[in-house]
C-alpha cells in the first residue's frame, strides 16, 4: 500500500534537489547561447544595400506618368521611389527624380514627401520601424542633399557612386537677339509686335540620340529655356504679351492651352506669371525663362511631333505708353490670309517658312544652341539602424539653402533695425500678416537694411508686398543693392492701377545675380514715391536667403 | 545482518525477511539521471552554436565589390555624348595614364557624402588577349599603395573597348577589348 | 509479479524535457546567425554587374566593322574563361533590311554557378 501520509521521503528529496540545481544550472548558460544574436549589424546592411539598390538602379514606380510629377493628392499612386534615369541606365540619375526625393517636409505635404511615412512604405519597405539617413553627394558642384536623422554609432551602411544627369537648357542671349532682330512681324509695315518662335523637334529629339543618358527628352526631363538681355535690343518698354503652344501633328496644326502652371518667369522671379496673365500683360520684361514640366509635355502626346513655343511681344514707348516700332527679336510673320498681321490666328502655315529669316530656333543636339546634358559625379549614401536620433536639421530643407535674414515685423518695435526714411510705421490693420506689417504712406518713405551674404552664394530675396495708390505715376519700389545703397537694382514695381495695387499683400520671390553674394555691402529697400496723403504701401515677411559655402 | 552482496558469507542462519525501503533511491537515482541528461545536453549544444564575426558574414566584402563596380562603371561611362569615357582614354595610351587612373578612381571611391574620406586602396591592371592566338598578358595601370598581403582584397572587372594607334597586344589600330581589373582593400 | 516502480519517472521525463527545448533553441539559433551571411554571400555570388557589363560591352561591338567584331569576340571568349572563369559565347546579326532593321545578339552566359541567356535587340 502506498503511503499517502503527505510527507515526503528524505530519498526523494534528494533527487529532486539533485534534479533542481542541475536544472537551473543549465538554464542559466541558455543567455550565452543567445550572445551570438547580436544580428541588427547583419540586418541593417541587408536593408540598406536593398534600399541603395532600389534608388540607385530602379526609376521608381510608376514610371509614366513619372512619379515625381504627382502632387500631394496622387501622392498615393506613388508605389516606389527610384532615382535611375531608366531601368536601362542603372546608377545614372535624373535631376527631376533627385530633387523631388529630397524636398521633405514633417508636416507640409506642398512643400514634399512628409518624412518619415513616405519614405519607409516607398524606400525602405519592411515593418520594422528602421531609422534612416539618404545623401547624395554632388561630387562636382560640392553640394550635399539628405533626408533622415543624425546617424548614430553604430548603422548598417551601403555607398553607391552614381551619375546625376543635368538638364539641359538653352540660353538666348544678346548675340543671338541682336542677330535675329527685325523691324516688322507684319506684312510690310514696321510693327510694335514681334512674334518670336522656338521648335522643339521630338522625332528628330528621340530619334537621334537613343540612349536615355544622353537623350534630350522634353517628356521626360524638364527643359529651359532663357531669353536675356531683351532690354539691350530697343529703348522701348517691352512687354511680355503672350506665350502660346502649337503642335504640329502629321501636318495639322493645333493650339494646345498653356495651363497657369506652366507660365514663363521674368526678370529672375522664382515664382511664375500669375493667373491673370496674359490678359494683363508682364511689363518692362529683361530676361523670360520657359521651363515646362515634363507631364505637361507628356500630356500633349507629342512624341512623334513638333512642338513651336510662340512669344508675342509688345514694345511700348517708355514715355508716352504709345506702340514704339522698332527693331526686337522676331522671327516670325504673324500673318492671317488677308495678309494682316494677326497673332491670335497663327495657323503656322503662313508664319513659319516664309521668310527665309523665320527659322524658329531649334531646340536641338547642336551645343552652340542647347547646352548639352551632362552627367556629373555623385554618391549616393544609405544608413539604416533602428532608435531614433533626431532629425538632421542642417539638411531637410529643399535643397541646401539657409535663411540668412527674416523679419515678418511681428516684434512690438518693428521696423527696428532698419533704416527709415518719412513716413514707415508698424500696422495691425489690413492688411498685413501673422500680427502686423509695415506700411509707408502719404510722402516719399522708404525702409532699409544692409545684410551682409559674406559666406553665401545664389541669394534668394523674398517678401510679401502690396499698395494702396490712388495716384497715377506714382508706384512703390522692393530694390536691392550690391554697393551699400549707391545704386539699386528693383526686382518689383506695383504702380497705380497694377493688379497688386489691391490693398493686399501679395508674395514675391527673387533670385539674385552672383553680385548679391558673398556681399558685405549687399542691402535691401522698399520705397515708395508717394507725394500725396492716402497713397499707401505694405511689406511683409521679408527674407534674405543663401547656400552657404 | 549478513547479505551474500555485502560479501558476507551465508552460513545457514536464518534469513530475516527484513527489507531496506529503497523507494526513495528511485528518486534520487532518477534525478541524478535527468541531471547528466541535462547537462551532457547543454555541453553539446553550447559547444555547437558557433558566433559569427562580421568578416564570417561577408557583409563588407559585399559593400566593397558594390562600390568597386560602381567606380568602375562610372569611369567607363562618358561625360557627354560623342565623348570618350576616361577608362578608355587612359588604357588607350601608352603605357596606361596612371596618374589619372589614381586620381579619378581614389575620389571616386572614397568621397562620401558626408564629412571625412574613407581609405580605400587599390591596385589596377588590365588584362588583353595576345592577337592571333589564345594567351594572355597583364599589364599594371596603377596602384595607390603596395598590397602587403595582410589585407582581404576583393577584385571589380570592367571590359573596355579601345582602339589605340600603337602596337598592342598583337594588332595596330583594331578595335579591341581588354579587362581591367582592380583589387580593392580598405585599410 | 512485482510492477516496476515508475513513480519518479517524470523527473527523467522532466530532463528530457528541458533537453529537447534546449536542442531546439540551439537549432532556431543556429539558423539565424547564419541569415545574415547567406544574403550577402548571394549577392555576391549572384554575377550582377558581370553579366550587366558583358551586355554594355557586346552592345557596343555590334557596331563594330569586319575583322574587329570578330576580334573583339575571341578577345572577350577568352579573357573570360582565362580571368573570369565563365564560359561566354555570343553571335551578333547584322539587321536584314527591310524585314527585321534591328540587328540582334545571342549572348550565352555561364559561370559554373550562374547561368544566362538573352536574344538582345538593338533599338
Amino acid at each position: 500500500m502506498t503511503d499517502d501520509y503527505g510527507t515526503l521521503s528524505i530519498d526523494f528529496l534528494v533527487g529532486f534537489t539533485i534534479f533542481l540545481l542541475a536544472f537551473i544550472w543549465v538554464i542559466s548558460m541558455i543567455p550565452g547561447l543567445l550572445i551570438g544574436l547580436q544580428s541588427y549589424t547583419i540586418d541593417y546592411d541587408a536593408v540598406a544595400y536593398r534600399t541603395g539598390v532600389i534608388l540607385a538602379e530602379d526609376p521608381g514606380w510608376p514610371v509614366s506618368p513619372a512619379w515625381e510629377a504627382y502632387g500631394d493628392p496622387q501622392k498615393f499612386d506613388v508605389i516606389r521611389f527610384g532615382l535611375a534615369l531608366s531601368k536601362d541606365t542603372p546608377n545614372i540619375l535624373s535631376q527631376d527624380k533627385v530633387n523631388r526625393f529630397f524636398s521633405v517636409s514633417t508636416t507640409d505635404p506642398s512643400v514634399g514627401f512628409i518624412y518619415p511615412d513616405d519614405y519607409h512604405q516607398r524606400a525602405i519597405f519592411g515593418d520594422f520601424p528602421y531609422s534612416f539617413k539618404i545623401s547624395l553627394s554632388d561630387l562636382t558642384n560640392f553640394k550635399v542633399q539628405s533626408v533622415g536623422e543624425r546617424l548614430p554609432d553604430d548603422y548598417g551602411y551601403i555607398r553607391r557612386v552614381v551619375k546625376i544627369k543635368e538638364m539641359s537648357y538653352a540660353t538666348i542671349d544678346n548675340v543671338y537677339d541682336t542677330n535675329h532682330s527685325y523691324i516688322k512681324s507684319g506684312n510690310g509695315s514696321a510693327s510694335s509686335t514681334h512674334v518670336f518662335s522656338l521648335l522643339i523637334n521630338n522625332t528628330k529629339l528621340l530619334g537621334e540620340v537613343t540612349d536615355p543618358a544622353y537623350q534630350i527628352d522634353p517628356s521626360r526631363e524638364q527643359i529651359t529655356i532663357n531669353i536675356t538681355e531683351l532690354k539691350n535690343l530697343t529703348p522701348a518698354d517691352v512687354n511680355l504679351a503672350n506665350v502660346k503652344i502649337y503642335k504640329l501633328d502629321s501636318g495639322i496644326y493645333s493650339n494646345v492651352p498653356l495651363p497657369a502652371s506652366n507660365n514663363p518667369y521674368v526678370n529672375g522671379s522664382n515664382v511664375r506669371l500669375p493667373s491673370s496673365w496674359p490678359a494683363t500683360a508682364a511689363k518692362n520684361v529683361d530676361n523670360v525663362t520657359l521651363k515646362f514640366n515634363p507631364q505637361f509635355i507628356d500630356s500633349m502626346k507629342a512624341q512623334n511631333s513638333n512642338i513651336f513655343i510662340v512669344l508675342k511681344f509688345d514694345l511700348k514707348d517708355s514715355v508716352t505708353g504709345l506702340p514704339y516700332s522698332g527693331t526686337f527679336l522676331n522671327n516670325t510673320q504673324a500673318l492671317d490670309n488677308l495678309g494682316v498681321m494677326n497673332y491670335d490666328n497663327l495657323d503656322g502655315q503662313k508664319t513659319f517658312g516664309n521668310n527665309p529669316n523665320s527659322t524658329p530656333f531649334d531646340y536641338n543636339y547642336n551645343p552652340d544652341n542647347v547646352t548639352q546634358p551632362k552627367l556629373r559625379d555623385g554618391v549616393l549614401e544609405v544608413a539604416v539602424w533602428s532608435g531614433e536620433t533626431g532629425i538632421d536639421n542642417t539638411s531637410t530643407s529643399m535643397g541646401s539653402s539657409s535663411t540668412l535674414f527674416s523679419d515678418n515685423f511681428d516684434a512690438a518695435d518693428a521696423p527696428a533695425g532698419w533704416t527709415v526714411t518719412g513716413i514707415a510705421d508698424r500696422f495691425s490693420g489690413t492688411p498685413h500678416d501673422g500680427a502686423a506689417s509695415i506700411r509707408l504712406r502719404d510722402t516719399p518713405s522708404d525702409i532699409s537694411r544692409t545684410i551682409s551674404t559674406v559666406g553665401y552664394s545664389g541669394i534668394s530675396f523674398s517678401f510679401n508686398m502690396g499698395s494702396k495708390i490712388n495716384h497715377a505715376g506714382r508706384y512703390i519700389q522692393a530694390q536691392w543693392s550690391s554697393d551699400g545703397g549707391i545704386s539699386w537694382n528693383t526686382v518689383k514695381q506695383i504702380n497705380n492701377g497694377d493688379p497688386e495695387d489691391d490693398n493686399d499683400l501679395h508674395p514675391f520671390s527673387y533670385s539674385l545675380p552672383a553680385s548679391a553674394g558673398e556681399n558685405a555691402n549687399f542691402r535691401v529697400r522698399f520705397i515708395i514715391n508717394a507725394i500725396n496723403p492716402g497713397d499707401k504701401a505694405y511689406v511683409d515677411n521679408v527674407v534674405v536667403g543663401g547656400i552657404a559655402d | 545482518m549478513c547479505f551474500p552482496e555485502k560479501g558476507c558469507k551465508k552460513t545457514g542462519t536464518r534469513r530475516r525477511a527484513v527489507q531496506e525501503n529503497t523507494a526513495g533511491q528511485l528518486y534520487t537515482i532518477e534525478g541524478i539521471a535527468a541531471g547528466l541528461i541535462m547537462i551532457m545536453t547543454a555541453y553539446l549544444v553550447v559547444n555547437a552554436t558557433s558566433v559569427y564575426t562580421a568578416g564570417d558574414t561577408h557583409i563588407s566584402d559585399m559593400q566593397l565589390e558594390q562600390l568597386g563596380s560602381d567606380a568602375l562603371n562610372i569611369m567607363d561611362t562618358p561625360e557627354t555624348m560623342n565623348a570618350q569615357s576616361e577608362l578608355r582614354m587612359i588604357i588607350n595610351t601608352s603605357p596606361p595614364d596612371g596618374g589619372a587612373f589614381n586620381t579619378i578612381f581614389l575620389n571616386l571611391i572614397n568621397g562620401k557624402a558626408g564629412t571625412g574620406n574613407d581609405h580605400i586602396q587599390y591596385t589596377a591592371n588590365y588584362t588583353c588577349r595576345t592577337d592571333p592566338g589564345d594567351s594572355i598578358e597583364s599589364h599594371l595601370i596603377s596602384y595607390s599603395r603596395p598590397m602587403t598581403g595582410g589585407e582581404h582584397a576583393v577584385r571589380v572587372t570592367k571590359w573596355v573597348t579601345v582602339k589605340p594607334s600603337f602596337p598592342f597586344c598583337g594588332t595596330t589600330n583594331t578595335n579591341r577589348t581588354v579587362l581591367a581589373e582592380v583589387l580593392i582593400w580598405r585599410d | 509479479m512485482a510492477r516496476l516502480n515508475d513513480d519518479a519517472q517524470w523527473i527523467i521525463l522532466m530532463g528530457f524535457l528541458i533537453s529537447f527545448s534546449f536542442f531546439f533553441l540551439a537549432i532556431i539559433i543556429n539558423q539565424s546567425t547564419v541569415v545574415g551571411q547567406t544574403t550577402a554571400e548571394s549577392v555576391i555570388e549572384f554575377p550582377k554587374n558581370d553579366i550587366r557589363d558583358l551586355r554594355g560591352i557586346i552592345e557596343q561591338s555590334a557596331n563594330m566593322p569586319y575583322p574587329d567584331n570578330a576580334t573583339v569576340n575571341k578577345d572577350i571568349t577568352v579573357l573570360s574563361m582565362n580571368r573570369k572563369n565563365a564560359i561566354v559565347k555570343y553571335s551578333v546579326f547584322p539587321p536584314n533590311l527591310p524585314s527585321n532593321p534591328h540587328t540582334t545578339a545571342s549572348i550565352h552566359y555561364n559561370n559554373g554557378v550562374t547561368t544566362f541567356y538573352e536574344n538582345w535587340t538593338s533599338l
